[in-house]
């Protein structure tokens, strides 16, 4: 019975019956995801799991075929896994097919991997300004400080890549310090961060005070004088496409006497203007940010082995092709 | 090596694929040793032009030259002369790879026209995992259709019985060595791939349409290599695997390249 049992997990055919079956779902899910963008776009930004909690539960029938292509991918694997211990237990007279079951491992591997990086995994992004440090998401104990920003000119001189030069932290010391861009990412335990892009943030506004006869920085936490006994403390900036918004504290004598908005649309206040607050602003204050890209993946590791045996089985299986070839070792006709 | 040398080269390739075809046709109506020599001679020939002006090209680019439509052409073409080579030395095949030679003249015809510039590699395509995954990609293609081609002869043969084509214990040969080739070489398409997924993305599989057809192309082709096995898919049954697999390789290389949006477009 046992046996019956074992033949039927290790059954060649079934495995051809599931593959094919994860192959046709898999084409018609295919189309549908890229009929429906709205859905499916935005796949590879999140962990599957992430994804399904925030798209996928909204169209269960459009992701439908992922979990019945997940099924029998995970079956198929299930049966390679039986075919790759039932070789295995006889191995003494199969060595010579070491090639295909390494293949056969390589790809149960990888099947395992995948399932855990998709639902005990986790993508984030982090945009990083110039200088600042922020905590690693999914890294406990690790932050990143994003040094500089350099753009590589190419001969059109245009720029074409960007240079990222991030430092690690762990705790208060520095562990290391690398640069990011093209094809060079930076792998901390199992997570990998790639730049992703850049990108610029207004962090202020650079004014002209036509009343005092000079220009300024309104920066968060800039002080201004206006006049021996007036400051103008910057609170908080904020920006959309058209208006520039300050918030700030206007004190005299070291009395707060006014706090609000400023924006560059509407009239100024009536005390900030008496205290000879007439802005005219020149040009936003920017600061570079790094859009980085964490992607933790616990199946990495595995996935890595498995991408090697899969290697290493397609040399070893091409010189056991040959060698079987000449000794005539191949299925026959009818 | 100047874009003068390699037109050159490129033209005399054309031409003389286009002879050794000629001469494949004559001698499916009167076949002779010493024709098949000449249509052989010819075939070298023009595979060594081509060769040299790939390595030119790739030793002036410093890079594989296969960031656009005509280089992707140009190495797709290579890569199938380089099979039905390979398959004509170690099985004198003749007119039966003559859907692949078809296929490397029409690809070299369609690439004759178009700029042979080789544009500045871009720094997300400079790594060595692109020119791996590329190799791997275009062998893998070439090799089914190679097995396309064997397997149609094979239902042909099936019919006709006819001495010009090699027995169907040969078709049937060449035919899984076609397959199991392919499929070993797109699994070191995939895997390098992945790995330059893993690199430039931060994941190494993407959902993107191409990645989803290439696991399909891969399923098939790996269900394929099991097939040969089961007594009712040997023969008729895996020559026409063999078709509806280089149909589904058609539409992920062309297919998708043309009509939808990805992250491999061919142009």
């Amino acid at each position: 019975m046992f046996t019956r049992i074992w033949s039927w997990f290790c059954s060649l055919k079934v495995a051809i019956v599931l593959a094919s079956l994860a192959t046709a779902i898999a084409i018609a899910g295919s189309l549908l995801m890229q009929f429906n963008p709205q859905v499916f776009a935005g796949l590879d930004n999140y962990s599957f799991l992430d994804w399904q909690r925030s798209f996928g539960h909204k169209a269960p029938l459009l992701s439908s075929w992922f979990y019945l292509t997940g099924v029998m991918v995970l079956l198929l694997a299930a049966n390679t896994l039986c075919c790759f211990i039932d070789w295995l237990l006889r191995f003494r007279s199969r060595w010579r097919k070491t090639g295909e079951y390494l293949i056969h491992l390589g790809f149960v591997l990888v099947v395992i991997a995948y399932f855990w990086g998709s639902f005990a995994g986790d993508r984030a992004h982090l945009s990083l300004r110039t200088g600042e440090v922020q905590p690693l998401p999914t890294q406990p104990g690790y932050f990143l400080r994003l040094d500089s920003i350099a753009p590589v000119i190419g001969t059109s001189g245009r720029p074409i890549d960007l240079l990222h030069n991030i430092s690690v932290l762990h705790g208060d010391s520095i562990i290391s310090s690398t640069t990011l861009h093209a094809n060079t990412p930076l792998f901390i335990n199992d997570a990998t961060i790639v730049a992703s892009g850049s990108d610029q943030q207004i962090i202020g506004f650079n004014v002209i005070l036509p009343d005092l006869g000079y220009a300024a920085d309104l920066t968060p936490g800039a002080i201004i004088r206006l006049n021996e006994t007036t400051d103008l403390r910057v609170n908080a900036i904020h920006s959309d496409a058209n208006n520039a918004y300050v918030n700030l504290t206007l004190f005299i004598a070291g009395e707060t006497v006014w706090q609000g908005w400023y924006s560059s649309q509407q009239p100024v206040a009536a005390p900030l203007r008496q205290a000879g607050f007439n802005p005219i602003i020149r040009r936003p204050l920017l600061l570079a940010t790094s859009e980085l890209t964490i992607n933790h993946d616990p199946g990495l590791r595995i996935a890595s082995i498995g991408s090697i045996l899969l290697t290493l089985g397609v040399v070893v299986a091409l010189f056991s092709f040959y060698a079987k070839r000449r000794r005539g070792d191949r299925p026959e006709i009818r | 090596m100047s874009p003068t040398i390699q037109i050159l080269l490129l033209k005399g390739a054309f031409f003389a694929y286009l002879l050794a075809t000629t001469l494949s046709l004559i001698q499916t109506r009167r076949p002779s040793l010493r024709l098949q020599r000449i249509t052989l001679l010819f075939f070298i020939g023009a595979f060594t032009l081509h060769t040299a002006c790939l390595l030119g090209r790739w030793i002036v680019a410093g890079y594989l030259p296969v960031t656009n439509l005509f280089s992707t052409q140009f190495f797709f073409s290579w890569t199938l002369a380089a099979t039905y080579l390979y398959f004509e030395l170690r099985y004198r095949i003749q007119a039966s790879g003559l859907f692949v030679i078809f296929l490397t003249l029409l690809l070299l015809a369609s690439a004759l026209p178009r700029d042979p510039a080789i544009p500045p590699l871009i720094p997300a395509l400079d790594t060595p995992l692109f020119t791996l995954h590329i190799i791997f990609s275009f062998a893998g293609y070439a090799l089914f259709a190679m097995a396309f081609s064997l397997g149609v002869l094979y239902l042909i043969q099936e019919r006709l019985q006819t001495v010009l084509l090699p027995n169907l214990s040969e078709l049937r040969k060449m035919n899984e060595e076609a397959i199991f080739l392919g499929f070993a070489l797109f699994t070191l398409c995939m895997v390098f791939g992945s790995i330059w997924a893993q690199v430039a993305w931060g994941y190494y599989f993407s959902w993107n349409i191409k990645s989803v057809w290439s696991s399909i192309v891969w399923m098939f082709y790996g269900g394929m290599c099991h097939a040969k096995f089961v007594r009712r898919w040997q023969g008729r049954g895996y020559a026409w695997l063999s078709i509806a697999g280089f149909g589904v390789v058609l539409f992920t290389y062309l297919g998708i390249g043309l009509l939808m949006a990805s992250n491999h477009p061919l142009e």
